[in-house]
């Protein structure tokens, strides 16, 4: 067995570190579990402490399919059984941990939608919930989270602030000619 | 799409635009056709040539330099051209030209597929 040195993700999600960094890490938990689910294999017990965080940020799954194991509280699915569902409500439940609701909304949401207490209304696979991660971090819409019009405004002022001041720059020229022609 | 299609149409488009502001001054309303055609293949020479720019060289900021220099500079021929048939225009033709130029390289830089060379380099 491989002897793997680091921070366990409950104590290492006590340092500062900024949104990317965290959503990082959700992601390398959730290609992880995306590829064992690939070959039908489940976690069952994904929690903060099987996660490890190396001294160079590589991060390692720890306790894989331990058949005596059946979930943490906090952190295991509501239903019976265990299956590729209930690994992905785990991992609702640990990005709900390590990215506070105050951190972002939108993030949130997509905790919220992976640990629905319904299996129905998760995500299919941990693929789509990696996939609305990566909206969220190009500033697209995400497909857990209706966001309100004002929200919607400011996403799109930001991926296209450039575009908007240059709009604006020629606005104000052509104010300051008509104007200027004027007086 | 390519990038010198998008600045095509968008120089051709945004230089209409810009040529049809001339509604706003009375003097320059009964020259409005000579001046959306002159405005718009303008356009389109700056949207063409930023295009070409953007397939070479992927940079949001040089592609706003370069759009507005070029914007700047068949603006200086039109308002020339112009200033040989009365009075001069440089201001209200150079100015917003430069700043049509910047959005047009911009739009080039953001929009349309990249020269296939450069998406195997990259």
């Amino acid at each position: 067995m491989k002897l793997v040195t680091g921070a366990r993700l409950d104590h290492y999600v006590h340092s500062e570190h900024k949104l990317g960094e965290r959503l990082r890490i959700i992601r390398r938990v959730g290609e992880a579990l995306a590829y064992a689910h690939s070959k039908a294999v489940i976690h069952r017990d994904l929690k903060p402490q099987n996660v490890m965080v190396g001294e160079f940020g590589e991060v390692y799954v720890m306790d894989w399919g331990v058949e005596t194991v059946a979930g943490t509280p906090g952190f295991r699915a509501p239903e019976s059984t265990l299956d590729q569902q209930s690994d992905i409500y785990s991992l609702g439940a640990l990005l709900q941990f390590l990215v506070p609701p105050a951190m972002s909304a939108a993030v949130a949401a997509i905790a919220a939608k992976a640990s629905h207490t319904d299996p129905g209304q998760r995500y299919g696979s941990v693929t789509a919930l990696l996939g609305d991660i990566d909206r969220f971090e190009q500033g697209l819409a995400i497909e857990a989270w209706s966001e309100p019009i004002w929200h919607r405004l400011q996403r799109f002022a930001s991926r296209n602030a450039v575009l908007l001041w240059l709009l604006a720059a020629y606005t104000v020229v052509k104010f300051f000619l008509c104007f200027w022609h004027r007086f | 799409m390519n990038k010198i299609l998008v600045g095509l149409i968008f120089g051709l488009g945004l230089g209409a635009l810009d040529g049809a502001t001339a509604l706003f001054y009375p003097e320059t309303r009964p020259l409005i056709v000579g001046i959306l055609i002159g405005s718009s293949f303008k356009g389109m020479l700056v949207g063409v040539v930023s295009g070409w720019f953007a397939r070479k060289v992927q940079s949001t900021g040089w592609g706003i330099a370069v759009g507005s220099v070029l914007g700047l500079l068949f603006a200086f021929f039109v308002a020339f051209m112009d200033a040989k048939s009365g009075k001069p225009h440089y201001l209200e033709i150079m100015l917003p030209g430069f700043v049509v130029g910047a959005i047009v390289g911009f739009l080039t830089q953001r929009m349309g597929s990249p020269s296939p060379v450069n998406t195997l380099r990259n």
